[in-house]
């Protein structure tokens, strides 16, 4: 049997068709208050976790499969493997303030749920800077002076928009990824790849 | 039938008795002087915090008791001959969730001997039989090449203009698909470029990886070494190009082996050059688990 999580909201939506493939009930999975699942061979399970702790879970073989996005992998830090990447669920993650551009020399303040990778791509650009880290709705944080701009994951800009936001610049293209557990990758590997097979087929939805 | 999930210290002891084991005393972390080259300033993983013997703060690895331990065999190894050893090895790893020092138990062997060679072939065949002891299921041997892989990914580096680094960190995740975009700024063919990120990137069957990368002349580092490796009887053993440096001593093969029922690796082991003293051979440690 090998576990699966999933990250809820947009990427749990767009494997629905993967899942309904090895056996699981969208109805089921989509419109109850359980996290956990089985397929109807109960060679799958399904957890729907938050999508901050599935590398986690996954790095300490609670589950042998996680579907979450790169942004996340790469911002935990988690030693895992990264199996696929998916083409679906994009997006891109940002540096984004007022429309009256902020000059990003001498030091800004910039908010964002991913310290680890803003601090990153910030320092590459030599751009002086003190990261507020903030759990959610950071596109007010400019708004109200607690940070000058922000760093966070941009699907469509509508957002950004009816923020008075727009997009200094893009770093990094994100989409789902795949990741396994080191050992599962050994100890299952047979029905590790059989499932991996399995999505690459549902790469493209 | 119902599994064996323990080791019974019993009859391993009395197995490493037959082959000519003696056991020891597990040294304690003293003198200090004799480990510092397991010590240093630098940022490792599994790190513990201690003081040195002028009183500062070192990082040590967790796992470099077998550098102690033939640190302090010296004395009862007689140089030239081939010892075999074994003794109980403190095992400490800093865990970083809950912030304290752990500390498993586990068995060390040592086969210290100058033809490094012949060590690893015996502590293999050792390993393989001690954990085909503890488990009657189908067990996984892995081996890893630590210094063949690192001048394969130099000579990758040099003619992709990558940064090691990050070659690095998409090798050791498996990412085939960011490891084929790197390896795209060379000048190979599009099926070559894609049978080295494959190769690279997943365990194979060892003569499998031989035979598939036969072609391909930046690999050659690994097939050579590969091709000098010890066959086991009845094991299938698969070289994991991800395994790179799992401990700062070992030198050209490391070994895991994994209960693939139990989901665990519970036997690894690597070769050795301690030039400092004059020691090299071959070493493993068993995680004495208890019944489940």
């Amino acid at each position: 049997m090998i576990r699966i999580a999933i990250a809820k909201g947009r990427i749990a939506k767009e494997t629905g068709p993967l899942l309904e493939s090895i056996g699981f009930t969208l109805e089921e999975v989509f419109n109850s208050r359980k996290l956990r699942f089985s397929n109807q061979d109960r060679t799958y399970e399904l957890i729907l976790l938050k999508a901050a702790d599935i590398p986690l879970y996954v790095k300490e073989g609670a589950v042998d499969i996680g579907i979450v996005g790169k942004d996340t992998v790469i911002e935990s830090g988690h030693d895992v493997y990264e199996l696929l990447e998916l083409e679906m669920a994009f997006c891109q993650l940002c540096l984004a303030g007022p429309s009256d551009r902020k000059t990003l020399e001498g030091g800004i303040k910039v908010a964002t749920k991913y310290p680890n990778l803003a601090k990153k791509f910030l320092t590459e650009k030599n751009v002086n800077a003190d990261i507020i880290t903030l759990s959610g709705s950071v596109e007010i944080a400019p708004l109200i002076q607690l940070a000058d701009v922000i760093v966070d994951l941009v699907q469509t800009g509508e957002t950004l928009k009816e923020n008075g936001l727009v997009i200094y610049e893009s770093f990094l293209k994100i989409r789902p990824l795949v990741i396994a557990n080191p050992i599962s990758y050994r100890t299952k590997s047979e029905a590790m790849t059989t499932f991996i097979k399995r999505c690459e087929r549902y790469k493209t939805l | 039938m119902k599994r064996k999930t323990i080791l019974r210290e019993s009859e391993l002891e009395l197995f490493l008795k037959e082959k000519g084991f003696e056991r020891i005393s597990t040294p304690m972390f003293l003198p200090f002087q004799k480990v510092l080259p397991y010590l240093s300033s630098e940022s490792v993983n599994h790190q513990v915090k201690v003081q040195g013997p002028k009183g500062e703060t070192l990082l040590m690895r967790g796992d470099s008791t077998v550098a102690m331990v033939v640190s302090e065999c010296l004395s009862q190894v007689s140089k030239g001959s081939d010892t075999r050893i074994y003794y109980d090895e403190p095992h400490f790893q800093y865990d970083f969730e809950k912030q304290v020092i752990r500390e498993d138990r586990q068995l060390g062997l040592e086969v210290v001997s100058s033809n490094v060679q012949s060590a690893l072939e015996e502590s293999l065949q050792y390993a393989v039989h001690i954990a085909e002891l503890k488990c009657e299921m189908k067990i996984l041997v892995e081996v890893g090449l630590p210094s063949a892989m690192a001048d394969v990914i130099k000579a990758i580096a040099l003619e992709t203009q990558v940064d090691v680094d990050q070659l690095l960190y998409y090798l050791k995740r498996k990412n085939v698909y960011e490891v084929s975009k790197l390896l795209k700024k060379g000048q190979r063919s599009p099926q070559e470029l894609e049978l080295i990120a494959q190769l690279l990137t997943s365990p194979r069957n060892i003569e499998i990886f031989i035979d598939e990368s036969k072609n391909i002349d930046i690999l050659l580092p690994i097939r050579s070494r590969l091709a000098q490796m010890p066959q086991i009887r009845d094991v299938q053993v698969e070289f994991e190009p991800s395994i790179m440096v799992d401990r700062p001593y070992y030198s050209h093969v490391t070994f895991k082996i994994y209960d693939t029922e139990r989901h665990e690796a519970f036997i690894s082991g690597g070769t050795y050059d301690f030039d400092a003293y004059g020691i090299s051979g071959c070493g493993f440690s068993v995680q004495l688990g208890g019944e489940s």
